[in-house]
């Protein structure tokens, strides 16, 4: 009897499970597909995304942290000191400048993508924009000028260079474009994901606004606690401490 | 056809030469539609493949969706290197492409594409039609053997053992109709399903002929070597199985030969238990009969490409043990209960 009730059953869970299989099919065929029509379509990285550098020349001051940092030296910077009475303005956080920046290089061949540089730039100049097509038909496709500066007629680049430089003998690619043409502009066409809209110049801003108006507040004089009032006295400053934090955090 | 012709010219028999000319004429059409349709399922087939699996398939050959991407993969095909192996037996292994497409191509003469739209109306249709396609099991043996190569021997000996072991359930199931029906002719089968849809015959004599279409649905799977009894091709296992050798054309051909099948086992489907050129609402009989059974070909035909995309494929027992312990005996059960309802209801 056994025999015939698994035949039945057999047949029975034959028939079902194929149905239950051929429902999921269709919910997906009923679904959107999820591809990615690449080149067509392209997929925006995420904000923390370590992408292609970009270095806001009029932010920089010329530290030199980030060519440190670099743990395969792909930065080539050549920087002069200002004169006494050289004004040269202000990055947008307030910090004055002091150097002259005449180049400002990153070897993307070199880069290993590691974000060393960015995290020591007191700026926040330097950032990783979101940017990884970065296959080129030439050697130096995406080796980048930074720099905006011209220097003065007379100054001895090649010999700034050596000195200020680790790398002594940099490799100098066939077919150079001009310096400033591989600067990728703000605004440009190919548009920069990811950290560099960020605007953490704006933030930092606002961080520094707040920061500077709290510190020009005449701050409360504590109240005179009455003894008999000392339980409610803790939950009232408990509020106070917290309030100042998101400026400065 | 014969009548057609002479309905058509009005007066005496026109003379053989004319029937002659006008056959061939049909023939060649049949060809090209048949040519049209294998690239335009096989476009459908990548499409839908694609879309179960949650991506696109073509999208870019001829812009909308890739329509000719068949039509690409037809052009490279056509341009390949024709490789012939050494030590191949060339007369069988030329010809087996041929003979398969014949099998399946010879029995879309006598499909009934509306009342008088048949090139061929035999007596004798459904038979024909399930010896014809016989033939398929001929080439597919050829080309196994032909191609000197062991896997493709095994994956013929296993094509060939389930297509003859399936064409009896496939054509228990069509007997039951016929029984019915009282004739083999393909136009009296389709006539009988006239007027509302629950005249057609799946519905009538439930439950057996619903069962029966059943059977002669998952029989016809397993005649075109479709998944789950894809075996005999079994992409994964035996490279391509019997046409593992088969390069440019002769590929085509049996590339073409497949979907041509799949048509026609889903034609004869549709006109046996399905109502034919019938709509099944009297209302909209100003349909053309062709497009009609056509719609109702492909729907089956994409319930084909659903299964193959749902299904693991079965091992080769186990297809030959659901052929000879379920669907053979389910089928001759089926048979005794449509001649028992047949005395019932008077039929007989």
């Amino acid at each position: 009897m056994s025999g015939i009730t698994s035949y039945f059953r057999n047949i029975y869970e034959g028939v079902t499970t194929v149905l239950y299989g051929m429902r999921v099919t269709m919910k997906y065929l009923k679904s959107p597909a999820i591809t990615l029509q690449y080149p067509m379509e392209k997929m925006v990285m995420f904000e923390r995304f370590r992408g292609l550098l970009h270095n806001r020349a009029e932010d920089c001051i010329g530290c030199g942290q980030c060519v440190r940092a670099c743990p395969v030296d792909c930065f080539t910077m050549v920087i002069q000191k200002a004169g006494k009475d050289e004004d040269l303005g202000l990055t947008r956080d307030g910090t004055a400048k002091k150097l002259h920046l005449y180049q400002f290089d990153i070897d993307t061949l070199k880069c290993m993508w590691c974000n060393l540089c960015t995290e020591v730039c007191p700026t926040e100049c330097l950032l990783m924009t979101g940017e990884y097509e970065v296959s080129s038909y030439q050697r130096d496709g995406w080796h980048l000028r930074f720099a905006i500066e011209e220097p003065p007629p007379g100054f001895d680049m090649e010999e700034a260079r050596l000195k200020q430089n680790r790398i002594t003998n940099p490799v100098t690619y066939a077919g150079a474009a001009d310096p400033k043409s591989l600067v990728i502009p703000e605004g440009s066409a190919r548009p920069l994901s990811g950290a560099a809209e960020f605007d953490w110049m704006a933030s930092r801003q606002a961080q520094v606004a707040a920061k500077g108006a709290k510190a020009h507040e005449a701050k409360p004089a504590p109240e005179p606690k009455p003894v008999s009032e000392s339980k409610p006295a803790p939950p009232e400053s408990k509020p106070a401490p917290p309030e100042a934090e998101p400026a400065g955090e | 056809m014969q009548t057609w012709i002479d309905n058509l010219t009005g007066g005496p028999p026109t003379s053989p030469l004319v029937y002659l000319t006008f056959m061939l004429g049909a023939c060649v059409s049949t060809l090209g539609f048949i040519a049209v349709l294998a690239l335009f399922l096989i476009w459908l087939e990548r499409k839908v493949a694609g879309h179960m699996q949650s991506r696109l398939g073509p999208m870019q050959v001829g812009g909308w969706h890739g329509w000719a991407q068949s039509i690409a993969d037809g052009f490279k095909l056509f341009l390949k290197e024709d490789i012939t192996p050494a030590s191949a037996d060339r007369l069988l292994f030329k010809l087996a492409p041929y003979i398969v497409f014949a099998g399946s191509f010879t029995a879309f003469v006598v499909i009934p594409w509306s009342q008088r739209m048949v090139i061929a109306d035999m007596n004798i249709g459904i038979f024909y039609v399930l010896a014809i396609t016989s033939l398929v099991v001929v080439g597919i043996l050829m080309a196994g053997w032909a191609s000197n190569n062991k896997w493709s021997l095994f994956g013929a000996m296993r094509g060939v053992a389930q297509i003859v072991s399936y064409e009896l359930p496939a054509a228990l199931s069509l007997v039951a109709v016929v029984m019915w029906v009282g004739s083999l002719k393909l136009t009296d089968i389709v006539g009988s399903q006239a007027g509302w849809f629950w005249n057609w015959h799946v519905f009538r004599g439930f439950p057996f002929f619903t069962i029966g279409a059943l059977i002669y649905y998952i029989s016809a799977l397993a005649e075109t070597n479709r998944v789950p009894f894809d075996i005999p091709e079994a992409e994964s296992e035996l490279v391509a199985g019997y046409h593992t050798e088969y390069t440019g054309i002769r590929f085509a051909m049996f590339f073409l030969a497949e979907y041509a099948n799949m048509f026609l086992v889903s034609a004869i489907a549709a006109v046996a238990y399905f109502g034919g050129w019938y709509t099944g609402i009297p209302y909209l009989d100003f349909i053309p009969g062709p497009i009609v059974l056509v719609v109702k070909a492909l729907a089956l035909v994409f319930v084909m490409m659903w299964l193959r995309w749902t299904l693991p494929r079965l091992r080769v027992d186990q297809l030959m043990a659901l052929c000879w312990k379920y669907m053979i005996p389910i089928a001759f059960f089926n048979l005794i209960g449509i001649g028992i309802l047949m005395l019932i209801t008077g039929r007989a």
